[in-house]
């Protein structure tokens, strides 16, 4: 009888030890992980935006761009030279763009696109995931994680993604992104892996839209260093002059 | 080794059902342009621009009228434009120096005409991050505005029918001061600039011979722009201006300004064709708001109070003194 009662709560204890991982895997804690995987927290880089037409034609953009901690981003046009001297700043919930022919910065939004294409202001100036979104579901996948997350205010551009995270590398490989009404807005694809920093990030991101078919957009990363500048860079004032702290 | 798959669709016809090839990107030739960008500490760049224009002429109009009266034009004429603008810039440590210039020769039915400008040219200095120091001729756009910025003390007036006249600068030394925060308040800066006119300097700015002060003080507070600015000198008379600028939801923006110019000059007519001079504070206001659709069209509206212009009974004077004769 004893042994029947031991037996039985062995059994008891295994099944709960087994189910347990199911449960204790942290979303919010791999999700910190995906951000500093994809990019350092203060940061510059260099970036290549490809918009792709259905037709084939194809328009190219040069940027630099630096960001700092949670909410401080700032990018800067190199070319095509019709483009040259435009920048874009983001704090927070805040973004404007400067056009040098127009003399002073202007607000925008987040759900609009300066450059065009399937990218908009939101992807382009994005903020780290875990700092406008929170993890609602962990699903576990042979080699992936699928997260649900959701947006913390209205402000943010999207209101759910939908994100398939490698376990191995902890990094993402496809996110879609869905308005509040559960339409499918974007899908975006991260590849090509790269060593920045140490570390392997994905180097390319592509994007697609059921909103825009057959158009794609394509965002390369190089020379991504840690760099630190100070808070008064992502400044309005200072905007027009990003040119001269770019190294 | 380079890649690409263009789209076949582009050289032979295609069934619908077929996959569209994917554009690939080479990375190390994207590499390569990288390197070359960042070691250049100098830019130079420009356009050639040709713009053919047709205008139509409203010869009822009582500025037809003004304008033409001695000299009476078709109701349509063309005119063509050829500019080149070039810009260049030059950066060491914290020292930097740019210019802008721009060249316009147009001929229409007044023949040929050209016309050279130094648009900017002007150097910089950082010492650190909270500082900024500037001399030469450079634009200071001030306002949250579209269309009419009644904050812009400093800047040329806009010209619906010239729009590249605003982007002449002003002869100015500046020098701004920046501060970041957490919280509420972002960011605080603080811009104050001198103004000179004489015979070659800021000779429209107005009374020559004088030196002008004007500052504006930027807030970034609880995610909304506003800034405060006045303007002092005896070129032209004490003003005071205000505008703010904030986004009420993902894709609606609200901003506006005010302005208020103590003993603004005005000179108007009477129906007889005499000048009548007057002398009062003008206070002006604007208010406006930029929304964005989910088909990324962005719509403007903006409501504009000139306090400074002419009451309905001036211009219907000026009509009345202009249209009789014809």
């Amino acid at each position: 009888m004893k042994n029947s009662l031991t037996n039985l709560l062995f059994a008891l204890a295994v099944t709960l030890v087994s189910a347990i991982p199911a449960f204790s895997l942290d979303g919010t804690e791999i999700l910190k992980k995906v951000d500093a995987n994809l990019q350092p927290e203060s940061f510059e880089s260099y970036r290549k935006l490809i918009n792709i037409e259905p037709s084939g034609a194809k328009r190219e953009f040069l940027l630099y761009t630096l960001k700092k901690g949670n909410d401080k981003i700032v990018s800067l046009f190199l070319s095509p030279a019709s483009e040259k001297g435009r920048a874009t700043l983001r704090l927070g919930d805040n973004m404007w763009l400067y056009i040098p022919n127009v003399g002073k910065p202007v607000r925008i939004t987040s759900l609009q696109s300066v450059v065009g294409g399937v990218f908009n202001n939101a992807d382009i100036m994005r903020l780290d995931y875990n700092v406008e979104y929170n993890v609602q579901k962990i699903d576990d996948e042979k080699s992936e994680y699928v997260l649900d997350l959701k947006a913390k205010t209205t402000t943010v551009a999207y209101d759910k993604l939908k994100m398939w995270v490698e376990k191995k590398a902890v990094v993402p490989t496809k996110v879609e992104c869905y308005a509040a009404t559960g339409l499918l807005i974007k899908t975006l694809y991260f590849k090509e892996r790269k060593s920045f920093e140490g570390i392997l990030r994905p180097s390319i991101i592509e994007t697609d839209s059921p909103l825009y078919k057959g158009y794609q957009s394509i965002l390369a990363y190089a020379n991504v260093k840690k760099r630190i500048v100070p808070d008064e860079v992502f400044t309005l004032e200072f905007l027009s002059k990003i040119e001269t702290i770019r190294q | 080794m380079l890649w690409i798959l263009w789209p076949a669709s582009n050289l032979f016809p295609q069934e619908q059902s077929q996959e569209k090839p994917k554009f690939e990107v080479d990375l190390s030739e994207f590499q390569k342009e990288v390197d070359k960008l960042a070691t250049k500490s100098y830019s130079l760049g420009g356009f050639f621009e040709f713009q053919p224009t047709l205008l139509g002429i409203d010869r009822g109009s009582a500025v037809y009228h003004a304008r033409f009266f001695d000299d009476p034009q078709d109701s349509v004429f063309d005119q063509y434009n050829f500019r080149l603008r070039l810009e260049g810039s030059y950066k060491k440590d914290w020292f930097s120096m740019f210019f802008k210039t721009d060249t316009l020769v147009r001929n229409d039915f007044q023949g040929w005409d050209e016309d050279t400008k130094l648009f900017e040219a002007y150097a910089s200095a950082k010492p650190n991050e909270n500082l900024i120091f500037e001399a030469g001729k450079k634009v200071m756009k001030w306002g949250k505005g579209y269309a009419w910025n009644p904050v812009s003390f400093i800047d040329r007036p806009k010209n619906p029918e010239d729009p590249e006249e605003a982007l002449e600068g002003s002869t100015v030394a500046t020098a701004d001061y920046i501060r970041s925060f957490d919280g509420p308040l972002k960011t605080l800066t603080l811009t104050t600039a001198v103004i000179p006119v004489y015979k070659y300097v800021n000779a429209k700015f107005g009374e020559p011979r004088r030196t002008n002060f004007a500052s504006k003080l930027y807030f970034l507070l609880y995610d909304t722009d506003l800034d405060f600015m006045v303007l002092t000198g005896e070129s032209r008379t004490t003003r005071y201006g205000f505008d703010f600028s904030k986004n009420l939801t993902t894709n609606l923006e609200i901003h506006g300004e005010f302005a208020v110019v103590n003993n603004l000059d005005k000179t108007a007519i009477n129906a007889r064709g005499q000048p009548i001079q007057s002398q009062s504070d003008a206070t002006s206001q604007l208010i406006g708001l930029r929304y964005l659709t989910e088909k990324e069209t962005t719509y403007f509206l903006e409501y504009y109070r000139n306090g400074g212009g002419y009451s309905r009974a001036e211009i219907k004077n000026f009509f009345s003194f202009v249209n009789p004769p014809f």
